[in-house]
C-alpha cells in the first residue's frame, strides 16, 4: 500500500528536521493510575509553579485569552460548520455550554487545540489559534470528537475508537488538496484518490500525539478501522472544499437530519 | 412512503403532501448541480473518489422542484420526495454501518459534570462567561463593539 510504504521508509532513515507535533514536552504527570495518558500538552491545567519572569508576561496572556474567547464567540455565532455541529450535538441530547465545554488556554506550541475527555472540554490554544479561521478549524475538529462521544460508546483508551474518531475528524475538517499537497500526501502525479493518504497520515499523527503507542500499532489501528470510518460523514455530510460554499450548503441541509436548534 | 391527503374536495386548494418539508428551495438543487459539474467539483471528486460522480440526479430534482413550485405538479413532487428520502438513506447508511463502536441508548451521564472549583472561579469574569449568560438570557445583551461614541 502506498501509504504504508512511505511510512516504513521514513522510519528507517532519521529525518533531518523534526515534523511539527512530534516534539513532545516532558511528561509531568501520569493520571489514571500510572498508565501514561499522553504527553503534557496542556501545562496550565497541571498548575505549574511560575517563575518571576513568567509573572511579568501575564498581561499578554490575558490579552491573548480575551482575543481567543472573542474568536470562539464569533465562530459560534457566524460559522456554519460550528453552528451545524452545535445543532447536531444539541439534538443528540448533548447541548454545548460555551463556558463549560470550551476553554481558551496556553498550550505547547506543537498543538493548536485539543479535546480533554477527562473533563469533557475543548481546549483552544490561545497562543496558536490566533484568528477566527484557525479557531473555527479547532472547534469543528474537536466537536466531531464530542459528537462521537455523545452518540457512541466511545472509549478514548481503545485505540480503534481513537483512530476512528481521528479519521473522521481529519476527513471532515481537514485535508483539502492544498494542505494534502503541502504535507506531501498528494501531488499532481498521484492525485487520484490521494485524499485517503492525507486523512490516514493526519489521523496517525493525531493518534500518536495523544497516546503512547508504537508507530506500528497506530498504523495498524488506523488501517483496521479506515474503511468504515472514512465513509461515515455525519453530521456534516460532505467533505468540505476550502473557500467554497460547501459549508453553507452543509448547514442548509442539516434540518433534513434533525441537526437544527 | 410519501402520501397525499387533500384536506377538502375543492380543486383549487393546494394538495397537502406529508413530506413536503423535505423539498428544499429550488435554487439549492441548481447550486448543487452546478457545483457537482464545476471544474473545482470534478477535481475534488477525482481527488476523493478517483473518478467523476454522476450529477444528473440533482438536475432531475431541480426540474421536479420547479414543476412543483410553478404548477403544483404532484407527480414531480412525489418523485422529488422519493429522491430526497433515497439521498438521506444513502448518507446515513455508512453512519449506521459504522460498528467500530456501539451506539448509545442515551447521552453520556457525565456530559455536564461540574468542573473543579478552581476552574469555575477562574472563569467567573471571563468574556465567554458573560456571553454565555447573555445567550441563556440571564443578563441583558451588551453591545460588543470597540467603538465609543464621543
Amino acid at each position: 500500500m502506498n501509504f504504508l510504504d512511505e511510512l516504513t521508509k521514513s522510519s528507517e532513515k532519521p529525518k533531518s528536521e523534526p515534523i511539527k507535533k512530534e516534539e513532545p514536552a516532558p511528561k509531568k504527570e501520569k493520571p489514571e493510575g500510572g498508565v501514561a495518558w499522553g504527553y503534557d500538552l496542556y501545562p496550565e491545567r497541571r498548575k505549574e509553579s511560575e517563575s518571576r519572569f513568567a509573572n511579568l508576561m501575564h498581561g499578554r496572556d490575558n490579552l491573548e485569552k480575551i482575543r481567543c474567547e472573542r474568536n470562539v464567540y464569533k465562530c459560534i455565532k457566524t460559522s456554519p460548520l460550528v453552528k451545524l455541529m452545535m445543532g447536531a450535538l444539541k439534538s443528540s441530547g448533548c447541548p454545548m455550554d460555551i463556558r463549560r465545554h470550551i476553554a481558551c488556554e496556553e498550550c505547547h506550541p506543537s498543538v493548536s487545540g485539543g479535546y480533554d475527555p477527562v473533563l469533557n472540554q475543548i481546549v483552544v490554544c490561545q497562543n496558536m489559534a490566533t484568528n477566527e479561521g484557525l479557531v473555527q478549524g479547532v472547534l469543528t475538529h474537536e466537536m466531531i470528537h464530542m459528537f462521537d462521544y455523545c452518540r457512541n460508546d466511545l472509549n478514548f483508551k481503545n485505540i480503534d475508537h481513537l483512530a476512528c474518531t481521528e479519521i473522521r475528524a481529519a476527513n471532515l475538517a481537514h485535508c483539502s488538496f492544498v494542505s494534502a499537497w503541502m504535507q506531501g500526501d498528494t501531488s499532481f502525479f498521484n492525485f487520484k484518490e490521494s485524499h485517503q493518504n492525507c486523512v490516514k497520515s493526519k489521523a496517525l499523527k493525531s493518534v500518536l500525539s495523544v497516546r503512547t503507542v508504537s508507530t506500528e500499532e497506530a498504523i495498524e489501528a488506523v488501517e483496521r478501522v479506515f474503511p468504515k470510518c472514512y465513509k461515515d460523514l455525519e453530521p456534516i455530510g460532505r467533505r468540505i472544499k476550502r473557500n467554497s460554499n460547501d459549508m453553507y450548503m452543509a448547514y442548509a441541509e442539516g434540518y433534513l437530519y434533525g441537526y437544527d436548534n | 412512503m410519501p402520501e397525499e391527503s387533500t384536506t377538502n374536495e375543492d380543486n383549487n386548494e393546494v394538495p397537502k403532501l406529508q413530506y413536503e418539508w423535505m423539498i428544499r428551495p429550488c435554487n439549492v438543487y441548481d447550486e448543487e448541480y452546478g457545483d457537482c459539474r464545476s471544474i473545482r467539483g470534478r477535481l475534488h471528486q477525482r481527488f476523493v473518489h478517483g473518478s467523476s460522480v454522476d450529477c444528473s440526479q440533482w438536475k432531475r430534482d431541480y426540474d421536479n422542484c420547479v414543476k412543483w413550485e410553478e404548477k403544483k405538479d404532484l407527480k414531480a413532487a412525489n418523485e422529488l420526495i422519493k429522491s430526497e428520502i433515497n439521498r438521506r438513506k444513502e448518507r446515513l447508511q455508512a453512519h449506521i454501518e459504522n460498528d467500530v463502536w456501539g451506539k448509545r441508548k442515551e447521552p453520556p451521564s457525565d456530559w455536564n459534570r461540574p468542573l473543579p472549583e478552581e476552574m469555575v472561579k477562574q472563569y467567573e469574569n471571563t468574556y465567554l462567561h458573560i456571553k454565555n449568560q447573555e445567550m441563556k438570557g440571564e443578563i441583558p445583551p451588551t453591545i460588543d463593539s470597540k467603538c465609543s461614541i464621543m
